[in-house]
């Protein structure tokens, strides 16, 4: 199957900023250079791919997963981002864990309230808006179409 | 995937990752073999694509003749593929032989893509004489 060539490409405005807050102030960066630059982060991205996915299938997996890409960091002689890395994916993995508790916490309180409905019952119904508003939010988030 | 395009969420947080987490997953999967991505790794590879340009940014700005000039420009890039075992994978050869072998498989999604030709001029990495 034949992909567009800008189906592969990261945006220029991100990769720019970065490139950026990474040099000196004051560097300019010509047009070649970033262009280069971001396709050079696209065949990183499907070297690391490739290389985690021979870890994910030596462990007779068919989802990669973190310690794949790790792995592959180290295979691809880029140990150098393995500590930053593994300190992303403590952060993201206690953001899940704030999210999930979040959202269980107030589905006991809509349980709760709803025991009490007469009493509150227009407090309830700005409540409800605000657990509405936050699991959309949450439902953007979380979807993965796998 | 929400696309984010800058480093802070709806509350003000520094975002984990900028770059958008549905373009990188594209990629990943343009990959023939792969069949699916945990949300983890996917977090992760973003991450690590982000600290590979820094990377490569710097780098070849240290070593690369713009830095009298306070500017990084195409040649700093292409020295540095060329000179770095690191960032050999960047490089294009003409001998098929030459392209690391985890490469050969995404022949068709990198034949699209121009790096840095090793003879000064713009081709497709894996040259099509392997097809």
């Amino acid at each position: 199957m034949a992909e567009r060539p800008e189906d592969l490409n990261l945006p220029n405005a991100v990769i720019t900023r970065i490139i950026k807050e990474a040099l000196p102030d004051g560097v300019n960066i010509s047009k070649e250079a970033r262009s280069a630059i971001s396709r050079a982060a696209s065949v990183f991205v499907l070297y690391a791919t490739s290389c985690a996915n021979n870890f994910a299938m030596k462990g007779k997996r068919k989802t990669l997963n973190a310690s794949d890409v790790l792995s592959a960091m180290e295979e691809m002689e880029f140990q150098r981002f393995i500590t930053p890395l593994k300190e992303a994916l403590e952060a993201y993995r206690r953001e899940q864990k704030g999210k999930k508790e979040a959202s269980e916490q107030k589905k006991k309180d809509k349980d709760k309230k709803t025991d009490s409905e007469e009493q509150d019952r227009s407090r309830d119904e700005d409540n409800d808006e605000d657990e509405e508003r936050i699991e959309e939010e949450q439902n953007e988030e979380d979807e993965v179409d796998n | 995937m929400a696309d984010v395009a800058v480093g802070k969420d709806k509350c003000g947080e520094q975002r984990l990752v900028s770059l958008p987490l549905s373009r990188i997953r594209v990629i990943m999967k343009s990959s023939p073999e792969v069949s699916s991505i945990n949300q983890e790794a996917l977090v992760l590879t973003a991450k690590a694509t982000e600290l590979f340009v820094q990377y490569l940014a710097t780098y070849s700005y240290r070593h690369g003749s713009g830095k009298e000039k306070k500017a990084l420009t195409y040649s700093d890039l292409a020295n540095t593929a060329e000179e770095s075992e690191t960032f050999q994978f960047l490089a294009v050869h003409r001998s098929y032989e030459a392209c690391p072998p985890k490469l050969h498989t995404e022949r068709s999604a990198l034949r699209h893509m121009n790096l840095f030709p090793s003879d000064g001029r713009i081709n497709s990495i894996c040259a099509s004489s392997a097809e």
